[in-house]
């Protein structure tokens, strides 16, 4: 009997994370659209943008959308490029590049809202 | 009888070499793409190749791609296709043997991977009868049953073009139609095969191999309902450890 391997059973996993990222995507980017072209109409003004990110609030909403945005879309590139037929190794190197840019995408967003305000 | 001029483009494969031939016949009312080709083979050209066996969409054999959609040659009307010109080529994302004729070898070695068969932890004897199984049980995986290896999916779907390991719409749909079946006790053995980077994960639910499914089996929703299988049963192991 063939076992299951913790690869394998990670994979439904990050699936499992894509369509609850992907739900938390729809609610999020509503609310960000909202806030920014329908709650005020200075909403995008400089001052306006650079008040609203001082507030915890809004660092904890916005940290929140970037982990969503980039783990949805780094996982759903992550898949786009396994469907093409690969090596072993080749998978590998594309398992580990997408966790790489995804963990330097979400650092570097965290890094800037923290420093904002 | 209503009698109208068709012309059937044919793409051929022959030594290693594609190539196109038009023929032009008179096609009558109820006559299926099927019933052309043989006219074709009888009266015009005798060296046309393409599968057939039941002629009633029963036996899977004359799939191919008809006007640029994968479907049953003997279940396809000519004149409900709503053109003189038919264009007709071998199922894609097989290798072509000739003309029409594609090699299934790997789409029934995939299906064979799925171990599609009943797996019993422990065999009743013939004398202890056979394993009882309610209507309701059998409702649950009985449209994945349906299949007839027809190929079809297997055409229609993208990934199966772009990742020759991929199991394909048709061998994960044999595959939940196993793990559905209240009799088969094979959990084990078979999600782990269907759980990798060439299984369910690769579909994105385009759902094109259940729009060209002859048979209605819905393969696309057999994968999705093992996705939740091969979550659960993850979850479970990740626990268990």
């Amino acid at each position: 009997m063939e076992e299951m391997h913790t690869k394998k059973v990670l994979e439904p996993v990050w699936w499992f994370f894509q369509i609850i990222t992907g739900i938390l995507l729809l609610v999020l980017v509503s609310l960000h659209l909202y806030v920014t072209h329908f709650a005020s109409e200075k909403a995008l003004d400089y001052s306006s943008v650079i008040g609203r990110l001082s507030s915890p609030g809004f660092k904890v909403l916005y940290a929140v959308l970037l982990l969503a945005v980039v783990y949805h879309g780094i996982n759903g590139m992550r898949a786009i490029f396994l469907d093409l037929t690969m090596s072993d190794v080749t998978k590998r190197i594309v398992n580990i590049l997408s966790l790489i840019v995804a963990l330097l995408l979400f650092g570097y967003g965290v890094y800037l809202l923290a420093n904002i305000g | 009888m209503e009698e109208r001029e068709v012309t059937f483009i044919v793409k051929r494969f022959y030594r290693n070499e594609w190539r196109e031939d038009r023929y032009e016949f008179k096609a009558v009312r109820g006559m299926t793409v099927l019933d052309g080709l043989f006219h074709i083979r009888d009266n015009i050209d005798p060296s046309l190749s393409f599968r057939a066996s039941c002629r009633m969409g029963i036996c899977g054999s004359c799939g191919m791609v008809i006007n640029g959609k994968a479907m049953l040659a003997c279940s396809t009307q000519i004149f409900d296709l709503g053109t003189d010109v038919v264009r007709i080529e071998p199922l894609r994302n097989m290798e072509a043997l000739k003309d029409l004729i594609s090699d299934f070898d790997d789409f029934f070695e995939k299906h064979r991977r799925v171990k599609p068969y009943l797996i019993r932890k422990e065999e009743k004897s013939i004398e202890e009868g056979e394993y009882i199984q309610t209507p309701d049980e059998l409702r649950k995986y009985r449209q994945y049953s349906l299949c007839i290896k027809c190929g079809l999916c297997y055409d229609a779907c993208s990934i199966t073009g772009s990742n020759k390991e991929y199991l394909g719409p048709a061998a994960l749909a044999s595959a939940c139609r196993f793990i559905m079946d209240s009799r088969d006790q094979g959990e084990d053995e078979r999600i782990p095969l269907v759980s990798d980077h060439t299984g369910c994960w690769r579909c994105h639910f385009m759902a094109e191999c259940s729009e060209v499914c002859p048979k209605e089996v819905d393969p696309a929703d057999a994968i999705q309902k093992l996705k939740r299988k091969a979550l659960i049963y993850s979850l479970k192991r990740l626990f268990r450890r």
